[in-house]
């Protein structure tokens, strides 16, 4: 259980960063460590460098403009649930709070959790469902995503090798609300299944977002919930509606029938805790 | 900028619970391993080293962070805080000293870890806590023989203690 040996850079730019990355083939990056690291120990992921991000200023800090907030892709999760979140964005600090323990939450970071996109975690959820864009940077330039083209599959993304993320941006919109879910064995455990439901106006429009988490190879939203999300019709959402979207898996932790069934539970309680937050 | 091959080592400096050491470390070093073997601090326990079991836990520059999940070469320069510099003297500190009369330790394994986790807990929330956040805060710490009634019990009483 210790890390294979390889070797070490610490550059001070993304330029340096994406430029070993597309040099080395078995190079790696290191954001908190917090996936890569248990990785390393038990020596399923065997590179030849660790490229440490941390010592790159860019990809830190949170900073809020009129129209969106950008959260740098070193920012730690704790980071993210200490930060006074506009009114309406809830579901992003209570999901963040289920994110691991509160001494993983303190290392993890926003872009090292989008990027290893575990199909079970919060934040890929959380991006999908507020209609964030994930900003990659490599030696070829820059280019920016929305999170629903960015998530590919079961720990899979369109990240390329030599990129790395540097930002997310989560647009700010007018009347937002949101409701966020999740049933795990245990605080801070991988989750059984998670929901998100997010609305907002948007050009005169009521647009929504119905996202689970948990239930399929990635985060997956759910049309017709969203659809009733906007114009306010009453929609049972039951497992046999998410079974048209989700095909989850049988594990040790829950059968496919259960997840299914938690997911509906999870989905019903992220729309309602929308629906019923205090305006202040 | 840094850089250091794989079959070499570098210079770090850490102060751990005041004290800089300075070691010579690979890349693959393990945070826990260089408090344990390099600087000899056998208080920090090392359980399932994929960050699960949380025994070993520390603080590095005040917050928690599991040593078995950092590598060392990235920490160089930081302040340290294992269990055994929590009291900061010889004797057991009002934590400690809870644990004890508690009964929230038999083995004592886990029982750094819980320390460490419920250091920052008391230090970064303003008590009394609720049973309901110390659950929450160690949830992330596993004990495989008292159980956690009792350690929920000792951190409960020094909340209660400190808040007056």
């Amino acid at each position: 259980m210790k890390p294979p040996l390889f070797a070490y850079y610490r550059p001070n730019s993304v330029a340096e960063a994406v430029a070993r990355l597309a040099r080395e083939e078995g190079a790696v990056p290191l954001a908190g460590g917090q996936s890569l690291i248990p990785m390393l120990n038990m020596r399923l992921a065997r590179p030849t460098t660790v490229v440490d991000l941390g010592g790159i200023a860019d990809l830190q800090g949170i900073d809020v403009s009129p129209d969106s907030i950008r959260l740098g892709a070193r920012v730690t999760h704790a980071a993210l649930e200490k930060h006074g979140w506009p009114h309406g964005y809830e579901a992003i600090p209570e999901g963040v709070r289920q994110i691991g323990y509160g001494a993983i939450r303190n290392r993890g970071t926003v872009g090292g959790s989008l990027a290893h996109a575990d199909p079970a975690a919060e934040l890929p959820a959380l991006m999908l469902a507020f209609g964030a864009s994930i900003q990659l940077a490599s030696p070829r330039g820059e280019r920016s995503m929305v999170a629903d083209d960015f998530f590919l599959g079961y720990y899979e993304t369109a990240r390329a090798s030599d990129e790395i993320i540097t930002s997310v941006r989560i647009p700010v919109r007018d009347d937002l609300r949101s409701g966020f879910s999740e049933l795990s064995r245990r605080r801070g455990d991988f989750a059984i299944a998670l929901a998100v439901a997010v609305r907002w106006k948007e050009a005169g429009r009521t647009e929504a977002r119905a996202v689970v988490g948990g239930l399929d190879v990635r985060p997956r939203r759910i049309p017709e919930v969203e659809e009733a999300l906007v114009t306010g019709s009453e929609l049972a959402i039951t497992a046999d509606l998410l079974a048209r979207h989700v095909h989850p898996a049988n594990d040790v932790h829950a059968s496919a029938e259960y997840r299914l069934e938690v997911g509906a539970e999870m989905l019903r309680r992220a729309v309602w805790s929308m629906e019923n937050r205090e305006d202040s | 900028m840094k850089e250091v091959a794989a079959e070499s080592r570098t210079e770090i400096t850490l102060t751990v619970n005041g004290v800089a050491h300075t070691v010579q470390v690979s890349p693959r070093r393990l945070l826990a391993d260089v408090l344990r073997d390099d600087i000899g601090l056998k208080g920090t326990n090392l359980g399932c080293e994929h960050g699960y079991c949380g025994a070993c836990t520390v603080l590095v520059d005040g917050e928690t962070v599991r040593s078995c999940l950092t590598l060392a070469v990235a920490v160089d320069g930081a302040d340290i805080t294992t269990v055994e510099g929590l009291s900061g003297s010889d004797e057991l500190n009002d934590l400690q000293r809870a644990f004890q009369e508690a009964h929230a330790l038999q083995c004592g394994f886990c029982t750094p870890g819980f320390l460490i986790t419920a250091t920052e807990l008391l230090d970064s929330t303003e008590g009394p806590l609720t049973e309901q956040q110390i659950r929450e805060a160690i949830a992330g710490n596993i004990c495989r023989c008292t159980g956690y009634v009792h350690i929920v019990e000792a951190i409960r009483r020094v909340s209660e203690a400190r808040a007056g």
